[in-house]
């Protein structure tokens, strides 16, 4: 008898659990490009920042059906973005740093929440804490990048600091690429670039970094946390809630801007990376980071 | 300056990339309709920009990073695999740190967790899986770990050291052996050829191809082997014969994807001729396996913040004797399946904590002729066995996710019990409670942990369908409480430090003996006496020990790993266990030259250990077995596109050496191999 209690108490509690549903928002509909902790990572903080619970589809699992009645589409990750979705529907996406939508083809609003901040940004913070930064050297793959390294030259003459765009046209010429500007580089800097940025090539250039004592600066914070020497990067959940931003407005009648930078930033520093690079940051400079590693 | 003269290496990943960017390419210039080609490239490599670390699946059947699993966990990687000498799945598994191997029968392998290696014949202290179904045999409860398991399917093998019950049920008694295999996914739009030839005239051939599309997905893999084998049990072979162990193996693996459905299915066929060697009382004799299967998953969100796994499977095995104990034309056949039915939840709803809870429905069915007349005087064995569990486990984050707290507990049953030997596995609590701690900003983290596991008898246990076999007189579950303290420190990202403690307590160990009025003077005739496995005459047995390991990439080019690992294994009456070696290192290097080639190199040390098995034969007593080492070595070189030549070699300039029952471990052996990925 108290075997079959104990059984049906578990079974209450499951499906209690099981039974557990939100009433969801029938305007917004988000989509994760899959489970990848990323994606949920940014994914909490837009649900949190919207303040009211929206559906949820994970891209890697099957096409989204998206009910008829939403008004908006929030993505998360290129496979999310990239989904054949109705013309009429808004469309809100971020983490998908290789992807441009064709927006004149669309008849509701889009806006991509750039996953980096805006370029001089970046750059003021490196300055800080590399104030002899004269020559950083960008390398790079994919086009979409081209516009915002453009911006960059710009921004980096106001600060004193010559940005050195490089492309890759393919990952093997990178290390012929970081060879020959070696001599000439204060510090190097990579955007986000999913077909540059990888296991083996971040263990590459930080052993290149280390090796020549040059500061290799990243663009998201688990990067430093792998050996690169800093990095200025929106976060996960800073993403989400830009994009929760974005959406109210778009639902409130404004336009948001096609691309957004969000300006909240984290500067962090791999202290055991710097030091290799003799990058020996003053006190202001070290009190602007925000996480160290190790 | 120190830079890359002799060029950087452009490693595996990045030729994936170069695949993927052509793709890429491909949409930009218009040859892909609507970019689906480009996304899927894109989102692959995104995934993988995000820097998401390794993850593991085992210790909490959701995925998560190892240094948030509650359980201790090592990954064996697809790169590991790929520079082992290891030409099987036994050898493999002892660059763990805490896993015991030792060589049985010359061919199969003894594989345990933290000891008991004596204890084991086919391995059933161990739950193995593979994507997540348990794999142990019906009849044994274990598995024959052996060279018929394929290694070129493998994307990577996950052992979880320590209880596993809590999740999982029975078997995970010292642990979880999880086999991860590859996905449509991960061969998309490619196949692969690998063909070897190795020592002992053992040949194989493999292909696999694979097809993955947003909706759709597929992939086969397809296999046929020889070899004339080491032979077995040398020293003992019958007069005027010669002692071998031919076998022939097929294997043909299927995974199809529609959406979130994945089906996986299969056949293996086994065919062995060990005739000629005597493995008393009578000269081993020609046994067929096979083993069908089909195992269906589905994984769905149900809401924002819950989400369903479902499995269910069907695994029947197959096993035929031919002139059973030297009687010609005397067959003997067994025929079992099972079916396996996995439902769990997992709920996100409350803010830094993930519930998952779950139910497991099990139903094995046994048929087989027995030529020793059983408990219902027959010579003819058919049973049934159902189990239900119901689990329930807990995990929350605290202080920023630097503290994290585990807690589960499941319920196993056994409803329906139906022999009457069969009279003692009543109702089982599993449960678990871990604490982690990191600190030195998530470098560092301490972990404390107990748990409880249990193994039910296996089928064969209940009813010892050998001559004069008898099992423990009550057939109660084993246990296993283990209480566990660990440190890992990351000081930098391509340096991993750990080290574990533990102590076990195994009570109500369940062993099988002879019936000493017919077992004794049959095989007192082959200088056996005593129990079939002595070690386990204590009920109880204590364990504890310590492993540490060291993991580092010193370069692009240049990765290395040491572990050792510490074990005082006793029975109840403070006698040595059988097998289990106080000591265990090992340690190996991989070098690579750009993407053209590499070479890695390892050491497994095993300390010198007891083999209890003719303790009462006078003259001879307890026998000690020296310690050995077995070394490897692997030379792998890409000599045109993709295509890979590989030498690999096992127990290099070894001397061959006995372990148990004179059945000796082969001395060196080596494998020619080419893959040709296309």
């Amino acid at each position: 008898m108290s075997r079959v209690l104990r059984t049906l108490c578990a079974c209450a509690v499951l499906l209690g659990f099981g039974a557990h549903t939100w009433a969801a928002d029938p305007d917004t509909v988000a989509v994760i490009s899959s489970e990848a902790s990323a994606y949920l990572e940014a994914f909490t903080a837009f649900q949190k920042a919207y303040g009211a619970p929206v559906r949820l589809y994970n891209a890697a699992k099957g096409r989204p059906e998206i009910p008829k009645e939403a008004k908006t589409v929030v993505a998360f990750g290129s496979r999310a973005a990239s989904q054949n979705y109705p013309s009429r529907l808004n469309l809100i996406y971020t983490m998908a740093p290789g992807f441009r939508l064709d927006s004149k083809t669309r008849e509701g609003k889009s806006v991509h929440i750039s996953v980096l901040p805006d370029f001089g940004l970046i750059l003021s913070k490196l300055k800080a804490l590399q104030p002899g930064l004269k020559k950083l050297y960008i390398f790079w793959t994919l086009r979409e990048f081209d516009q915002y390294l453009e911006s960059g030259a710009a921004r980096g003459a106001e600060l004193g600091i010559e940005v050195k765009a490089v492309r890759a046209r393919t990952t093997e010429e990178l290390p012929a690429l970081l060879r020959q500007s070696l001599a000439d580089m204060d510090a190097f800097w990579l955007p986000p670039d999913p077909f540059l940025l990888n296991a083996e090539t971040l263990t590459l250039l930080r052993e290149f970094s280390w090796g020549n004592s040059v500061p290799f600066y990243a663009p998201t914070k688990g990067i430093t946390r792998e050996g690169a020497t800093a990095s200025v990067a929106v976060s996960f959940s800073e993403m989400g809630i830009s994009a929760a931003k974005s959406v109210k407005a778009v639902h409130e009648g404004s336009s948001p801007a096609a691309v957004i930078h969000p300006d909240r930033v984290e500067l962090t520093l791999n202290r055991v990376s710097a030091k290799k690079c003799r990058l020996e940051p003053g006190d202001a400079a070290l009190r602007q980071v925000d996480q160290f590693f190790p | 300056m120190h830079l890359f003269d002799c060029g950087i290496s452009i490693c595996a990943s990045i030729k994936r990339r170069r695949r993927l960017r052509a793709a890429a390419l491909s949409a930009l210039l218009g040859l892909a309709a609507g970019g689906g080609i480009r996304a899927q490239g894109l989102a692959e490599a995104e995934e993988a920009l995000w820097g998401l670390g390794s993850e593991v699946v085992t210790a909490s059947r959701r995925a998560q990073s190892v240094t948030d699993s509650p359980s201790t966990i090592h990954v064996i990687t697809q790169e590991d695999i790929k520079n082992s000498g290891a030409t099987n799945i036994g050898d493999l598994l002892r660059m763990v740190p805490g896993v015991h191997v030792k060589t049985w029968l010359s061919e199969f392998s003894n594989v345990s967790i933290r000891g008991m290696l004596g204890a084991t014949v086919i391995n059933e202290r161990i739950l193995w899986m593979v994507d997540g179904v348990p794999l142990n045999d019906i009849r044994d409860g274990g598995v024959w770990i052996d060279a018929t398991y394929p290694l070129d399917t493998i994307k990577r093998i996950e052992v979880m050291l320590g209880p596993g019950s809590t999740l999982y049920g029975t078997v995970a008694l010292l642990g979880v052996i999880h086999i991860i295999t590859k996905s449509p996914e991960d061969l998309s739009g490619n196949s692969e050829f690998v063909l070897s030839q190795a020592s002992f005239d053992t040949r194989k051939y493999s292909a696999t191809y694979g097809e993955s599309h947003k909706d759709f997905g597929f992939l086969v893999n397809a296999n046929t082997n020889t070899t004339d084998g080491t032979g077995l049990v040398t020293r003992k072979v019958a007069p005027g014969r010669e002692s071998h162990s031919a076998r022939e193996w097929r294997f043909v693996r299927t995974k199809l994807r529609y959406r979130e459905l994945v089906f996986s299915g299969g056949y293996k066929d086994i065919k062995q001729d060990y005739s000629g060697a005597v493995f008393a009382p009578y000269y081993l004799y020609t046994w067929d396996r096979g083993e069908q299967w089909g195992d269906v998953t589905y994984k769905k969100p149900l809401s924002e913040v819950l989400s369903m796994t479902g499995v269910i499977s069907f695994h029947r095995y197959t096993e035929h004797f031919h002139d059973f104990a030297d009687v010609p034309g005397l067959a003997y056949d067994i025929d079992s399946h099972r079916w396996h039915a996995d439902f769990q939840t997992e709920y996100t709803g409350l803010q830094d904590n993930n519930l998952i809870s779950g139910v497991q429905l099990r139903s094995e069915t046994y048929e087989g002729d027995d030529f020793y007349r059983n408990y219902n005087g027959t010579n003819y064995q058919d049973l049934r066995r159902d189990n239900w569990g119901i689990y329930l486990q807990n995990e929350h984050r605290f202080l920023d996710n630097n503290l994290l707290t585990t807690l589960g507990l499941r319920l196993d049953s056994h409803p329906y019990r139906t022999h009457k030997a069969y009279n003692g596995v009543k109702d089982v609590w599993s449960p678990r409670v871990t604490l982690i701690y990191k600190f030195l900003d998530k470098k560092a983290r301490i972990k404390t942990s107990y748990g409880e596991a249990f193994k039910e008898p296996a089928n064969w246990q209940r009813f010892i369908d050998q001559p004069s076999g008898m099992g423990t007189p009550d057939m109660k579950p084993e246990k296993a409480k283990t209480y566990e303290a660990s440190l890992g420190y990351d000081p930098t990202p391509d340096l991993n430090l750990g080290l574990d403690l533990f102590k076990m307590k195994i009570t109500n160990i369940i062993w099988e003996n002879f019936d000493p009025a017919v077992a004794d003077p049959a095989y007192a005739a082959y200088g056996i006496t005593g129990k079939f496995h002595p070690q386990q005459t204590g009920r109880n047995a204590d364990m504890q020990g310590l492993e540490f390991y060291a993991k580092n990439n010193f370069t692009p080019f240049l990765s290395g790993y040491f572990n050792y690992s510490y074990l005082e294994s006793r029975d109840s009456d403070n006698a040595a266990l059988d097998y289990d070696s106080r000591h265990l290192f090992n340690t190996g290097a991989t070098v690579k030259y750009r993407e053209r080639a590499s070479l890695s190199a390892g050491v497994h040390y095993v300390g010198k250990t007891i083999d209890r098995t003719l303790e009462a034969t006078p003259g001879v007593g307890v026998r000690k077995v020296k310690a050995y080492a077995l070394t490897e070595a692997k030379l792998r070189v890409n000599f045109y596109k993709k295509a890979v030549v590989a030498l690999s070699g096992w127990n290099i300039g070894g001397k061959t050496h006995e372990e148990q029952l004179g059945c000796p471990v082969p001395g060196p052996t080596y494998e020619l191999s080419l893959s040709c990925p296309f």
